[in-house]
């Protein structure tokens, strides 16, 4: 019998040659056992598809803080389009995105994962917001059915507070102020991803201080509550009351609230950023951050946001700036390949001395003569005073160099 | 706003290319400048200077870029100069690794390229 299956699995034309009566009630029967389990499948597979888009693992952004929420909506809890992405850029900003797919189901679900792909590897060009999502536009039109889409896409500049923001069709984002005020971001929204042949999108470029959240959602959080989101959304800090405000936590809450009165018509998505708040020169500033060279850049944003705190000259902020590089650009030569290493930074201010100790898991190798005997070497020039601890479960570098003047009186 | 660490922009001034360095370079992009400007630096030039007027940011690969750049057009019989202005904070860094021995440094571009002349 067994072996008859498999024939009649194999194709119409093995079925035909040599499968009898019986065998082919039982594979009619068979097909619509399966028909029936595709139902669930095909369930099963949207949701495999939409856990995969807003799942995501946040990647560490020095400078900001991020967290994102995801409720499943309508009434035989379907999904829907909705993603949402954080990309880290290589200039050190970061891009934020939320988008939405028109529809429901599996076919939502899986453009969604096609948008998702494109605005990623269109963002990673580095090119404006509003160039994004022209090249988004074009994607969605070479598309069969592409159908139609909303999104916003905003890249952050923690060290400046700028934000960039364009928008296809997409409700604007909101500021939560430090103080834990609310505002809409004034923003152009052009026409949603699909609709218009060429459409143009503006960037609307705007300055926050730090402590600021930007918050982004799909307008599954606008349909639900009858209150309008601002003023609910203020309401939610005033009680949560910790400002500036947490992002995870926020965005639990807010989760909760829009499915508060059951399951929310439409999906929900939500993703908040905040910038750090000012930095403290009394509490010693740490970052851990992945071992790959992609860590640099992102690391050089933070400590030269410390160093402007602590006042640090240009010439002097530079020079510190580089000897923190070679220490880390170390760090990540030393880490085990193909682990998921990571590595450790802090700086302090001790006395009007900048303190920084690197850390890794690693192992220290002697460095060859030129790049990396070169980086040690400036390492060892540019600070008052390197010591290098290389031990069984890692190294750490502890270098310190006297600031000509520090900020904040001391 | 280009959302990469460094750009690099040619020109060519006659015989002589003018290369313009904006951004950062470490050791995430180093391999990939010194790739582009080898690539983009032709048999036929005479010499490439590297000005590095815009370059906010270099360390120890950017400096190993230099001296690989140096050695490669040497052995194409190629010249080049550096353009690094007289303040610039990575004045100190260069100065350290001793990049002056192997690279004519000169603190403006007219400079740079007059020098090419003499």
């Amino acid at each position: 019998m067994s072996d008859e299956r498999e024939t009649i699995e194999e194709g119409e034309a093995g079925a035909a040659a040599g499968a009898t009566a019986g065998s082919l009630a039982e594979a009619a029967l068979d097909g619509l056992r399966r028909a029936a389990a595709g139902v669930e499948t095909e369930r099963e597979l949207a949701e495999a598809l939409q856990r995969s888009l807003v799942a995501r693992h946040l990647p560490e952004l020095p400078g900001l803080r991020a967290a994102v929420g995801y409720e499943a909506g309508g009434d035989e809890g379907e999904v829907g389009g909705d993603w949402f992405d954080v990309i880290p850029l290589r200039d050190g900003r970061v891009g934020l995105v939320i988008g939405d797919v028109v529809g429901h189901g599996i076919r939502a679900a899986a453009r969604a994962t096609q948008l998702q792909s494109a605005l990623r590897a269109y963002a990673l060009d580095g090119v404006r917001p509003s160039r994004v999502l022209e090249h988004m536009n074009g994607f969605v039109r070479e598309l069969e059915h592409g159908g139609m889409a909303t999104v916003i896409y905003v890249v952050v500049a923690a060290e400046s507070g700028a934000l960039d923001i364009a928008s296809a069709g997409h409700p604007p984002p909101i500021l939560i102020h430090p103080a834990g005020e609310v505002s809409y971001v004034e923003s152009l929204a052009g026409p949603p991803l699909g609709v218009v042949q060429a459409p143009g999108y503006d960037d609307s470029v705007t300055a926050v201080v730090p402590g600021t959240a930007v918050v982004l959602y799909s307008d599954g959080l606008i349909e639900g509550p009858d209150v309008p989101l601002d003023s609910g959304l203020e309401r939610l800090v005033a009680t949560l009351g910790s400002v500036p405000v947490d992002p995870e936590h926020l965005c639990q809450e807010l989760i909760a609230s829009a499915s508060s009165n059951g399951q929310p018509r439409d999906d929900v998505a939500v993703l908040i950023a905040r910038l750090d708040p000012e930095i403290d020169l009394d509490e010693p500033f740490r970052l851990s951050l992945p071992a790959e060279p992609g860590s640099l850049a992102l690391m050089r944003r933070s400590v030269s946001r410390w160093l402007r705190r602590a006042g640090a000259g240009e010439a002097e902020a530079y020079e510190a700036l580089v000897a923190c590089g070679e220490a880390a650009a170390n760090a990540i030569a030393h880490a085990y390949p193909a682990s998921e290493a990571s590595f450790e930074l802090t700086v302090s201010l001790e006395a009007g001395t900048m303190v920084v100790v690197v850390r890794d898991f690693g192992r220290w190798r002697e460095p060859r003569p030129g790049v990396q005997g070169r980086g040690l070497l400036l390492m060892r020039e540019l600070m008052d005073e390197v010591e290098i601890d290389a031990g069984k479960a890692g190294t750490t570098v502890t270098m310190s160099r006297r600031l000509a003047r520090t900020g904040e009186g001391r | 706003m280009r959302g990469r660490l460094a750009q690099l922009t040619v020109e060519s001034e006659g015989q002589v290319l003018v290369a313009r360095l904006e951004g950062e370079i470490d050791s995430s992009n180093a391999d990939e400048i010194r790739l582009e400007l080898t690539e983009q630096v032709p048999n036929t030039a005479d010499a490439l200077v590297l000005d590095l007027t815009a370059t906010s940011y270099m360390d120890s690969s950017g400096v190993q870029l230099l001296f690989e750049l140096a050695a490669r057009l040497r052995t194409r019989r190629q010249s080049l100069r550096l353009v690094v202005p007289d303040n610039a904070p990575m004045g100190k860094v260069l100065e350290l690794c001793d990049v002056a021995s192997v690279v004519p440094i000169h603190p403006e571009l007219e400079a740079a390229i007059a020098s090419l002349n003499d």
